[in-house]
């Protein structure tokens, strides 16, 4: 049904689109392994081999504590979003509750609301109780954001558990707490990885929320290092291509080594079965 | 933070959902990833002892200072031995120094001295803009008594700390008043010249004239060498290049008056300077795609060898290889003879009214003002604010050349020998956006120089009058 | 990345609509419900719900964040609607649709298309690599795309190199090509995301389908206008959502490339709302800004999900 052809003409161009995809991350290693301090720095592959230079943009734009802060900020942020996420879209999925609709479709419209649109108040109003300028000013917010998400994606899943499971669990007398701890979170384990990886990803890149609450503080995330690195060495493109390395890495190796699981949450919302 | 990771750090993960996000944590950096992970089985609850800062006189003492020079490495470089010198002149006291570039600094300033989070000093940027709205909103504390005690006034002159810092207590008028910020160097803008490149294209003098310097650009777009290595994307070239042009079309105190704001209307000069700037930009007088790079990108291009000029900051220590082939001058004035520059302090040292140790915040002001550090500056090529007279001896033993030691020797002169102006854009909150966005447009032919003399007063003038008025 | 492509992911679980039976164990409450939802509803409220409900009432008053709030009506909305800057950052962010979401629609279309239903072997290698510019931080792409364009960097390099040295410019300085050059980050950060999505849906349409058009005769244009197109309707539809919000949204890569210049030809509505509230110090208006681009971006979505024919 498909000719050789075809097959041939969709590899060259799948590669093509992974190539263009690629290409600028491998010009970013090799120039940042090049020689520092250049205007215009050659793409010399035989040069790339200033290995130094991570060293030298980790200690010039404090690098070491900007990664310990996002990880900290990140890990709490998937952890805390993770373990409310879960109750929540158990019971918008499978408990009867007067207001239970209500409340789901009050999660979908926060899905809507862009960060620009409240992050005004929430920046003045943090302020006001003393939770501006610290690692709460930038978690707190973003477990708001996360368990909107959270919870309509576990909805989705429990409602797509066979409800025989359930039943017999209730036959036994299990009540509902038990229900969702022994027989629908070991089930849901795959999901609970994909959202944690997803929450993972869009937590660390976060840059305007972490820009606004920390502003007054000598906290900065990795994303706001290189940032602030970009504005004082402009145009200093090796340490920045080393900078822009050092910020991505950690999403980058969670990337390849889960994989799977990331593009199963991707794909799985976005392509009808 | 702190508190929560060093409460659950023993706690061992224990469901298999927390093993599992172990793994994903795991990946990061293992140790903070179980601190972090077994938080979940902790308190959500925030916790708002997290910021404060208890320090009993006999504890040990952090003093956190902000600077704004970030990007200027030869000066930060100056910080970190004043800092160490500080440290060791008191013990017991630690000095936490962060950095910010100009443009972050000013952005947040105002937010981060209202919260509760605040440095215990801090530089700032002069004018209405910056300082003017933290005195207006008392954010910052006056200094007289410190500099009193301390008798700051033998150090500067009482020009250069009043253009500095000194601020009506309302932060209404500018230049008298309480004093509010000291500067440890002293900034002044000006061109730098390309002597190797000007004795090729004929030319044996820096230009004592517009009119000269308009035939020297001319000169060297006919010889192929880029007249002005200019770069506008960060604004402050445009900013000072305007200024400058203001300043040579009439008298220098016209640059003052306008930044006082004592009238809501700018000057018929402003549109000359405009013209000015545009005919430089038609003839081809900058670098192709100035709007692309910074000014310290066109310094970095300009010490390569690019170009007869740039125009920037004394500050701006760029290493050539051959420095005695360069030289810094003040920009030229309308009339020969006559000496005007923009010369203040670099970003002056203020204390937050929320400062958590205001004492010893002055005595690190006095410290890093005091002449007898002036062999650290000058050792990294800055302009010491606190001239003491043996400021040429410092140079010839640092072995300083070119542009760095025209910069420190040159800064007592100007002072002395001509006219000292501030920076234009102290005038208004928003005009170093509006000058250096509106200059791009000018340059590239997006508006006409009357729409952007149109763009400068509407800002200008809505400002003035409300500072005026209110 | 962002959260609000969350509404595009939901797993299609079986019976999305289904209401169930009560599943609650016989003893319990049912209200238990609530305690198990309370905890991420309290957040969600405290944090996302009633900050935002703050931004609509604040964008009706004149704010400095220090001194007295003034209330002064719907003016702050007028001055939108005036400020020439204003209304030109919208305009630019239509701009930036045609680059975020069209052009990465019609080239995964294409690629589509023309691959048909052939089954890919390595697949997961080029999703690795296809996904790759959409999951790290837009940061780190805005810095390295400014070395790309730079005066001096490999795009105007690489054109002098194919002697077309004549079209290099100084990209991110140009008053008409610095916008453009900010969409192409988006088409390159984009178009794997659309590409793997389309892809992926392309296998689920039923091969009966096909069949049915080749016997009708139907050629390769017809059977991807007839076939392909209305089969990938869901996915397109939710391959818009996540694009075009991005393309509204858009603070990181502005901020980091060109923070709105030269000039204000790459200004964008979520730029503003930053410079208005933290540089300016004119809240109010920030606030009414954030606003409307909240409505611009609910609507947008609203009418992309009517069309695509998904309801969720």
């Amino acid at each position: 049904m498909i000719s050789r052809r075809d097959q041939v003409l969709g590899y060259v161009l799948l590669s093509i689109a992974a190539i263009a995809a690629l290409a600028p991350f491998v010009g970013v290693v090799i120039l940042a392994l090049g020689e520092p301090g250049q205007i215009a720095p050659s793409l010399d592959i035989s040069q790339a081999t200033h290995f130094g230079n991570f060293g030298d943009v980790w200690n010039i734009a404090s690098f070491g504590a900007s990664m310990k802060a996002s990880t900290i900020i990140t890990l709490t942020i998937v952890v805390v979003s993770v373990v409310l996420s879960v109750p929540a879209g158990y019971a918008l999925a499978l408990a009867h509750f007067p207001g239970r609709s209500a409340i789901f479709f009050l999660f979908v419209f926060g899905l809507l609301i862009p960060l620009e649109a409240m992050i005004i108040p929430l920046y003045f109003d943090m302020r006001k109780f003393g939770l501006a300028d610290n690692y709460w000013s930038v978690i707190l917010p973003d477990i708001g954001f996360s368990v909107a998400f959270g919870a309509f994606w576990m909805r989705a899943f429990f409602m797509g558990v066979d409800r025989s499971l359930t039943e017999a669990a209730r036959l036994d007398g299990a009540n509902s707490l038990q229900t969702l701890m022994r027989i629908l979170l070991p089930l849901a384990k795959p999901q609970l990885l994909t959202l944690a990886v997803l929450f993972f990803v869009w937590n660390w890149n976060d840059f305007l929320l972490p820009l606004v609450m920390l502003a007054g503080s000598e906290i900065q995330t990795a994303p706001i290092s290189l940032v602030y690195f970009q504005g004082q060495h402009t145009t200093d493109f090796t340490y920045l291509a080393a900078g822009a390395l050092i910020t991505i890495a950690p999403v980058v190796i969670i990337y390849i080594l889960l994989q799977r699981s990331f593009t199963r949450g991707v794909l799985s919302g976005a392509v009808k079965d | 933070m702190n508190n929560t990771s060093a409460q659950v750090r023993k706690r061992e993960p224990r469901s298999r959902l927390r093993s599992r996000l172990a793994i994903v944590a795991g990946l990061t950096i293992p140790a903070l990833a179980l601190a972090a992970c077994s938080s979940s089985g902790g308190t959500t609850t925030p916790s708002t002892s997290t910021s404060a800062s208890s320090s009993a006189a006999a504890e040990p003492v952090t003093l956190w200072v902000q600077s704004g020079d970030g990007g200027s490495d030869a000066l930060l470089k100056g910080y970190a031995a004043l800092n160490t010198a500080f440290e060791a002149a008191h013990p017991g006291v630690t000095v936490k120094f962060t950095v910010k570039n100009f443009n972050d600094l000013v952005n947040t300033l105002k937010l981060q001295l209202s919260g509760s989070n605040v440095p215990d000093v801090t530089q700032v940027n002069q004018g209405y803009g910056s300082l003017g709205q933290l005195v207006t909103d008392q954010l910052v504390k006056p200094l007289d008594d410190s500099s009193a005690k301390y008798n700051w006034s033998a150090r500067q002159s009482e020009a250069l700390l009043n253009l500095d810092g000194a601020f009506s207590p309302d932060g209404k008028s500018m230049g008298s008043g309480s004093l509010y910020g000291v500067a440890a160097t002293g900034a002044w803008v000006g061109l730098f010249m390309n002597l190797d490149n000007a004795k090729k294209l004929g030319i044996t003098a820096p230009p004592a004239t517009l009119a000269d310097l308009e035939a020297d650009l001319a000169k060297a777009k006919d010889g192929g060498v880029t007249p002005l290595v200019y770069g506008t994307s960060d604004g402050g070239t445009p900013i000072w290049l305007i200024a400058n042009l203001i300043m040579s079309q009439g008298s220098p105190q016209l640059l003052t008056d306008i930044v006082n704001g004592t009238s809501a209307t700018l000057p018929p000069e402003v549109l000359g300077a405009a013209q000015t700037l545009k005919k430089w930009a038609d003839a081809g007088y900058f670098s192709k795609g100035s709007a692309a790079f910074s000014g310290n990108d066109a310094v970095g291009k300009f010490a390569k060898g690019d170009g007869l000029f740039t125009l920037n900051g004394s500050w701006n220590v760029f290493t050539a290889d051959n420095p005695a082939g360069f030289t810094l001058v003040p920009f030229p004035t309308g009339t020969a003879g006559t000496t005007a520059s923009i010369a203040t302090g670099d970003l002056p040292w203020s204390i937050p009214a929320k400062a958590a140790h205001p004492d010893l915040a002055a005595e690190y002001i006095n410290f890093i003002t005091d002449p007898a550090n002036n062999a650290t500056w000058v050792a990294n090529g800055q302009v010491p604010a606190s001239v003491s007279g043996t400021e040429t001896q410092l140079v010839a033993d640092s072995k300083i050349t070119g542009v760095s030691a025209d910069a420190i020797t040159k800064w007592s002169s100007l002072a002395k020998d001509g006219t000292t102006l501030p920076f234009p854009d102290w005038a208004t909150p928003t005009w170093y956006d509006t000058i250096s966005k509106s200059a791009q447009s000018l340059e590239a032919g997006q508006i006409t120089p009357e729409e952007f003399v149109k763009a400068l007063q509407d800002d200008y003038g809505a400002f003035t009058t409300k500072r005026m008025g209110g | 990345m962002s959260t609000e492509a969350a509404l595009a992911n939901t797993p299609v679980g079986g019976g999305r609509l289904r209401t169930s039976p009560s599943s609650v164990a016989p003893g319990e409450p049912r209200k238990i419900g609530y305690a198990y939802v309370l905890p991420a509803l309290v957040m969600y409220v405290l944090f996302v719900l009633a900050p935002f409900i703050h931004t609509i009432f604040l964008s009706f008053f004149s704010w400095d964040g220090i001194g007295p709030q003034e209330f002064v009506g719907l003016d702050n909305y007028k001055d939108i609607w005036k400020s020439p800057v204003f209304r030109s950052s919208f305009v630019h962010s239509i701009v930036l649709i045609v680059f975020y979401a069209v052009i990465p629609l019609l080239i995964a279309l294409l690629l589509v298309s023309i691959m048909n239903r052939s089954k890919i072997r390595g697949l997961t290698f080029y999703r690795t690599a296809l996904f790759l510019p959409y999951i790290v931080a837009p940061t780190a792409v805005a810095v390295i795309w400014r070395w790309l364009l730079s005066p001096d960097g490999p795009i105007n390099s690489g054109l002098t190199a194919i002697g077309l040295g004549a079209l290099t410019r100084p990209w991110l300085g140009d008053f008409t090509f610095a916008l453009p050059a900010v969409g192409v980050v988006g088409t390159w950060v984009m178009s794997g995301l659309v590409l793997v999505l389309l892809l992926a849906g392309v296998q689920k349409i039923p091969t009966s389908l096909y069949e049915a058009a080749r016997i009708d005769g139907a050629g390769a244009w017809w059977e991807f206008w007839a076939v392909t197109l209305p089969g990938l309707r869901y996915e397109i539809a939710v391959v818009l959502v996540l694009t075009v919000t991005a393309a509204l949204r858009n603070f990181d890569i502005i901020y980091v490339m060109t923070s709105g210049g030269p000039g204000t030809s790459t200004i964008v509505p979520s730029y503003l709302v930053y410079q208005q509230a933290f540089i300016v110090g004119s809240l109010g208006g920030a606030a009414a800004i954030g606003f409307v681009l909240a409505v611009m971006i609910a609507v947008i979505n609203y009418v992309i999900a009517r069309i695509g024919g998904t309801s969720s």
